[in-house]
């Protein structure tokens, strides 16, 4: 049999990481991209695609040999408090990540689906459907994911087929655009888009053994790196570089150009349905995430009291900014700074802990 | 006396009308709680010590009495004087014969005072198992019980009693089977009390084919509630139970909710025997177990449990027995009761179990390890563990070339979407997304909705609801009748509803392909489940839009992958992923189904060897030299 109870399996860990790093080309990321590397801006996104899954499999190397959750590793490696300071981290990473979730998706609503809504009720909306669905546990999250996947996935490349009449290869060119090197460079520090990836080490007990996390790993963030690559280059060569920078909603302002003919235009709106629940499952998982790590910090028997503080504390805070460009403003700090340790310090300090150890048992082995 | 003036008939005519008198009707009836009658602990106590004490006398007075004469006789016997004190002694004897049949109604009151009566074992005494039968059955009030005496012919003559529910034995199998051998064939010369009664008559005078011993009230009372004859004898403490079932029951017809164009034509009936036979009839196989239990612990209604032993998950089993063995309630009405008894989630409306009452649809299940639960009087049959997919089975799929039997189980798939969230879409475009409609539709929708006072919303919501009394008033109204009150009530309706402009055509028509789209559901329970959900999407897209719709899809997607039937993912074989077996979601050719279900857990995996087909590696026909 192919699932174990209470185990989640392959297609469960593609889902989550596929879901939880994809939902970026929804937000500004793209835009962002393109404008620190221009017409390379999808060459940015596979080089960080890549280097985010060479962490993952430093993180790997790490889970194949002390089996258990991130808290679990964390502590048999760095002590009782490095592994808190690393669970601290995380939460805080994972609670900016839902939070600007939140904030940029119900901008989006109030932009591209309802705009007489109020700003209130729909950062309210969000916070209601992701306290809704965190009572489910994340077992059930995963398989809704794994479920939507396909139709997420399918909409996204029908979304793409549909542009065809708007492409415009030239603008591709000059092809290197503010050059490979920089490009490179600066997808390491973009590296954001990425960076709910861990998740797969916060909550590594959940599946059932190192060949799913490896799995998870390769296809869902590969899978997701080729989608947010595609996609910056599809918005390059329908908008140009120099537009395509300037647009908010990148994916939004690209469904509102399709017209085939008098039926299919203007069907902008049906792909709402589809960021609308690719964001809400986005946050849903960055917040479990949060929430998980906190049960294990404080050695909780349960999550479900925390759902409805956590998910109002974080719709608060999600209100505070008073505007998009001040979100952008403080999403700039937190991507070129504050994640940059989940992707990249966190998981080489266990590595080198691990070959420590290693080196160390070897040692007392040869004694 | 009344002074009969002007003044004074105001006065009281006023007084009448003001102030309040209560009325001179008697009290209507209330059904008020039983009077507690029930003397006092204390009171209670001393009397029953009172009663007790003066019985316990009467027994001591009696034993000694036997004692006496017992020494009597012993030294009369032996002194020789045989003929002076037999005559005494025959006296004596009477009169403790007389005596312990007076005390005989005390020591049976006694011994039912000594825990329930059910549960006690058989007496001796033919008048003792009378008395208790008689109370067990509140005879005289109860005229269901017959209660028969007959004297079987033999040296001695044997005393035995015949009891039984009228009506739901079969009386020819009785006179046959039972009274006729043992009343009419028996003679003075046989010995019936030589060795063991029971087995004697059981061995040798009672031709039918099911015969059970019973040594207790307990047994006795299920054999007889269930159809049986019970034979008690003087002076045995066991009875036998003839089977003689043989009540009313409706034959085998066509299944009326199940109809099909190529599948069988026989469905379940209300008796459960013949439902196993049914079954039996389908999967000739001696792996194939029938356990039985009573539930209800009034009610009794005896259920079956059917799997193959070699196939079907033993734990999966175990599970479902315990879960039956656990259920504690006085009556059960029906299969779909005891479902609601066992299923993981009784709160959500989505079917957890496939009811059928069709045997083809059966035996395929519980060949791929499925549990078949049947419950008496009803003819439903439960199907468990299933898979959301399954609902979207039809019993003809199996026989059907797998491209049709695939092409209509995506048709149902697809009218299940649009069962769903048409309205809803309808809604969310029209109020808040009307970019998404072509210009010339979107004029047409505008056209038809300018005379209409009401919001979409209530349109939409106003059809909705009479199609739903149209169609629960279909079901309601018996035969024909209901047909026709559908159709004529749909289309006068409808018509009148615009011709009113109440409601906008293209309302109309969205929910009249909402409802046809929701027939092809082949699952009752399923169709009515999604009837349910579509009103809360259609609430959702009416505040939010498509971002409602949205959001309720998803929440309806981790519901559904949450859920468990009966220990098994809802949503196999997709989320958790499995092997599928090739008939779950799609359904491939006959020949590639080599594996059961996955997530069923299996003893056996295979279904069907590698090559299911070894004729295509053989020469055809005739021309066999040439191999």
């Amino acid at each position: 049999m192919s699932y174990q109870s209470g185990r989640m399996g392959t297609a469960e860990g593609i889902a989550l990481v596929f879901t939880m790093t994809f939902t970026t080309i929804f937000v500004t990321l793209p835009a962002e991209l393109i404008e620190t590397s221009g017409e390379l801006g999808w060459i940015s996104e596979i080089a960080s695609g890549l280097s985010t899954m060479a962490m993952l499999f430093l993180f790997i190397y790490v889970f194949e040999r002390f089996p258990g959750d991130l808290f679990y590793v964390s502590t048999r490696l760095l002590g009782k408090l490095g592994a808190c300071l690393i669970s601290i981290y995380y939460i805080v990473m994972f609670f900016s990540v839902a939070t600007l979730l939140i904030r940029d998706f119900s901008e989006n609503t109030l932009f591209a689906a309802l705009p007489e809504l109020d700003f209130h009720l729909s950062v309210g909306w969000y916070a209601l459907s992701v306290a809704f669905l965190l009572y489910f546990g994340i077992e059930a999250i995963a398989r809704a994911a794994y479920v939507i996947l396909p139709f997420s996935a399918g909409g996204i490349i029908l979304a793409f087929a549909l542009l065809v009449p708007h492409y415009k290869p030239y603008y591709l060119f000059p092809w290197q655009g503010t050059g490979m090197t920089n490009a490179l460079i600066k997808s390491g520090v973009l590296v954001a888009s990425n960076a709910a990836a861990p998740l797969l080490a916060v909550i590594a007990k959940s599946f059932q053994n190192i060949r799913v996390l490896r799995a998870a790993a390769i296809f869902g963030l590969g899978g997701s790196m080729l989608i947010k690559s595609t996609s910056i280059l599809i918005l390059i060569i329908v908008f140009g570089p120099s537009a395509a920078m300037e647009r908010t909603l990148p994916f939004f302002e690209m469904t509102r150009l399709i017209s085939l003919n008098r039926y299919i235009q203007r069907i902008d709106s049906i792909f709402i349905i589809l960021w609308v629940i690719a964001g809400i499952f986005g946050i849903t998982i960055s917040l479990y995430m949060g929430l998980y790590l906190i049960t294990r910090l404080v050695n909780l028997p349960t999550m479900k009291p925390l759902i409805p503080i956590v998910t109002l504390l974080l719709a608060q805070i999600a209100m505070i900014p008073p505007d998009a460009s001040s979100v952008r403003a403080l999403e700039g700090i937190l991507v070129k700074g504050y994640f940059l340790i989940g992707i990249y310090v966190i998981p080489l300090l266990l590595f080198a802990a691990t070959l420590l150890n290693k080196k160390r048992g070897t040692k007392c082995a040869s004694e | 006396m009344r002074a009969n003036n002007v003044i004074t008939n105001g006065y009281y005519f006023l007084k009448k009308l003001l102030l309040y008198q209560p009325p001179s009707d008697p009290t209507p009836f209330v059904l008020e709680e039983a009077p507690d009658n029930k003397p006092s602990k204390s009171d209670q106590l001393t009397g029953e010590l009172a009663n007790s004490f003066q019985d316990l006398e009467a027994f001591l007075r009696y034993a000694h009495r036997v004692i006496a004469f017992l020494t009597k006789a012993n030294m009369s016997l032996s002194q020789g004087h045989y003929s002076d004190k037999t005559k005494n002694l025959k006296i004596e004897y009477q009169a403790l014969e007389k005596q312990q049949s007076e005390l005989e109604p005390i020591l049976l009151a006694y011994q039912s005072g000594q825990g329930v009566l059910g549960e006690r074992s058989l007496s001796t005494s033919l008048e003792e198992n009378r008395q208790i039968i008689e109370s067990l059955y509140h005879l005289p009030l109860n005229k269901d019980i017959v209660i028969r005496e007959i004297d079987i012919a033999s040296d001695p003559l044997v005393k035995a009693m015949a009891i039984f529910i009228d009506g739901m034995v079969d009386t020819k199998i009785q006179n046959l089977a039972i009274f006729q051998p043992l009343m009419l064939l028996g003679s003075d010369q046989r010995r019936l009390y030589d060795g063991d009664l029971v087995d004697n008559i059981i061995r040798k005078y009672l031709p039918t084919s099911q015969v059970q011993r019973a040594g207790n009230f307990a047994k006795l009372q299920e054999g007889i509630n269930g159809g049986d004859t019970a034979l008690i004898f003087d002076g045995i403490a066991e009875a036998i139970l003839v089977n003689t079932k043989g009540w009313e029951h409706r034959s085998i017809e066509k299944p009326s909710t199940e109809p099909t164009v190529r599948g069988s034509q026989s469905g379940f009936t209300e008796n459960l025997r013949t439902n196993t036979t049914l079954i039996r009839t389908i999967m000739r196989n001696s792996d194939l177990v029938t356990e039985l239990f009573k539930v209800g612990q009034r009610s009794q209604t005896t259920v079956a449990m059917l799997y193959i032993k070699s196939v079907a998950n033993p734990q999966l089993v175990a599970e479902i027995k315990r879960r039956i063995q656990g259920v504690r309630t006085d009556d059960l009405e029906s299969s779909g009761t005891l479902i609601q008894f066992i299923e993981d989630h009784p709160l959500l409306p989505f079917p957890q179990s496939l009811s059928t009452e069709r045997p083809d649809r059966v035996g395929p299940h519980l060949s791929e390890g499925r549990i078949a639960l049947i419950a008496d009087g009803n003819p439903y049959i439960h199907i468990l563990p299933v898979s959301f997919f399954t609902f979207f089975h039809a019993s003809e799929d199996f026989s059907l070339p797998f491209p049709i039997a695939n092409f209509q189980r995506f048709l149902r798939l697809f009218g299940t979407l649009i069962a769903t969230v048409l309205p809803s879409l309808y809604i969310a475009i029209s109020y808040f997304h009307v970019e998404a409609l072509p210009t010339q539709l979107l004029l047409a929708i505008a056209g038809s909705r300018e005379d209409v006072p009401f919001p979409a919303w209530f349109e939409v919501l106003i059809m909705e609801i009479s199609f739903e009394l149209i169609r629960e008033a279909g079901v309601r109204v018996p035969g024909v009748l209901g047909t026709t009150i559908g159709i004529v009530g749909a289309i006068v309706l409808g018509q009148a509803a615009i011709s009113a402009h109440i409601v906008s055509p293209a309302v109309v028509v969205v929910i009249a392909i909402t409802g046809l789209a929701s027939f092809t559901i082949p699952e009752y329970l399923m169709s009515a489940a999604i009837r349910l959900i579509r009103f809360s999407l259609l609430l959702f897209s009416t505040y939010m839009g498509l971002v409602g719709l949205a959001t309720s899809l998803l929440w309806l997607t981790v519901i559904l992958c949450s859920m468990k039937s009966f220990g098994m993912p809802y949503m196999v074989p997709i989320a958790p992923r499995t092997t599928a077996g090739f008939d779950v979601v799609v359904r491939g050719p006959v020949y590639s189904q080599k594996q059961r279900p996955d997530a069923l857990n299996t003893i056996d995996q295979k279904r069907q060897p590698q090559i299911s087909r070894p004729w295509k590696k053989k020469q055809p026909a005739g021309k066999e030299d040439e191999e």
